[in-house]
């Protein structure tokens, strides 16, 4: 899977910070993500083309969102024979830790096209406040 | 031997465009591809992910595939971009058909942002298994 990284490079500690991913899962088994945020949620957004929804775990542990799973091969007769092959993934893994508590138990996830959507709500103390100046 | 009758055109990305509010240029991207030959027919699958299924134009001329996808923006409106991979796109790739095509009955399917084309060959291209008497 060919990912284009364009994070400023202001962010790249940040990202480092960010993502906890090590150099063996780079290339074939990491799925390119998304990671915005407003005032009230983080989302994540992955591109799982040919995943199936039974095939993928979301977990939430210890402040970090993992992404794993499998990617079903499509079966085909003994007499094919393979001219092309560049999707190559097969499972994959990702984790994100976001920057802010996480409601965990208001996660959410959606898989729709070979994209995946998780909802990161901020927990009630990591949400932006106006303080009113008495 | 037929090592040409399915010659592949690499359709050359754009270089990474830098994406900004003020410029809507989206950049084209080639989607990755699978092509498999069974006994009648060669089986494309590309990855499209983001993509609806009405977006997709498949177009068969002047002896080429084409596939051409826009992509759905998933973020969040109004949000900041803490890390981002998955910049605007859209896919397009093109493919040379040999004459082993039958290009009448070429059939696509969009499944789980999977793009699977079945390209039946034509009765003078599939292999024959000849009886001897």
């Amino acid at each position: 899977m060919v990912v284009h990284v364009e994070a400023p490079r202001a962010f790249r500690h940040l990202v480092n910070e960010l993502l906890e991913t090590s150099v063996h899962q780079a290339y074939h088994g990491m799925p390119a993500i998304e990671v915005t945020e407003d005032d009230q949620q983080t989302q994540v957004v992955a591109e799982l083309p040919g995943v199936k929804k039974e095939d993928l775990k979301v977990g939430f542990e210890d402040g970090v969102l993992t992404l794993r799973g499998i990617r079903q091969q499509q079966e085909l007769p003994d007499s094919a024979r393979v001219i092309l092959n560049e999707r190559h993934v097969r499972d994959f893994k990702r984790r994100v830790r976001p920057a802010h508590e996480v409601e965990s138990q208001h996660i959410s996830a959606q898989l729709t096209d070979g994209v995946l959507t998780v909802t990161l709500p901020k927990a009630e103390k990591a949400k932006a406040r106006t303080i009113t100046v008495r | 031997m037929n090592e040409r009758k399915f010659a592949l055109v690499r359709f050359t990305p754009a270089a990474i465009v830098k994406h900004d509010a003020n410029d809507e240029q989206v950049p084209e991207v080639m989607p990755l591809a699978d092509i498999v030959e069974t006994t009648d027919a060669f089986i494309v699958t590309m990855d499209l992910p983001g993509v609806a299924k009405e977006s997709i134009r498949l177009n068969v001329g002047g002896g080429e595939l084409s596939v051409n996808a826009s992509v759905r923006r998933p973020s969040l409106k109004n949000a900041a971009v803490v890390y981002r991979e998955i910049t605007p796109k859209q896919y397009r790739r093109q493919f040379r058909l040999g004459n082993g095509v039958d290009h009448e009955h070429i059939d696509a399917q969009y499944a789980d942002g999977v793009l699977t084309i079945a390209l039946p060959k034509t009765d003078a291209l599939k292999l024959r298994e000849i009886i001897i008497h």
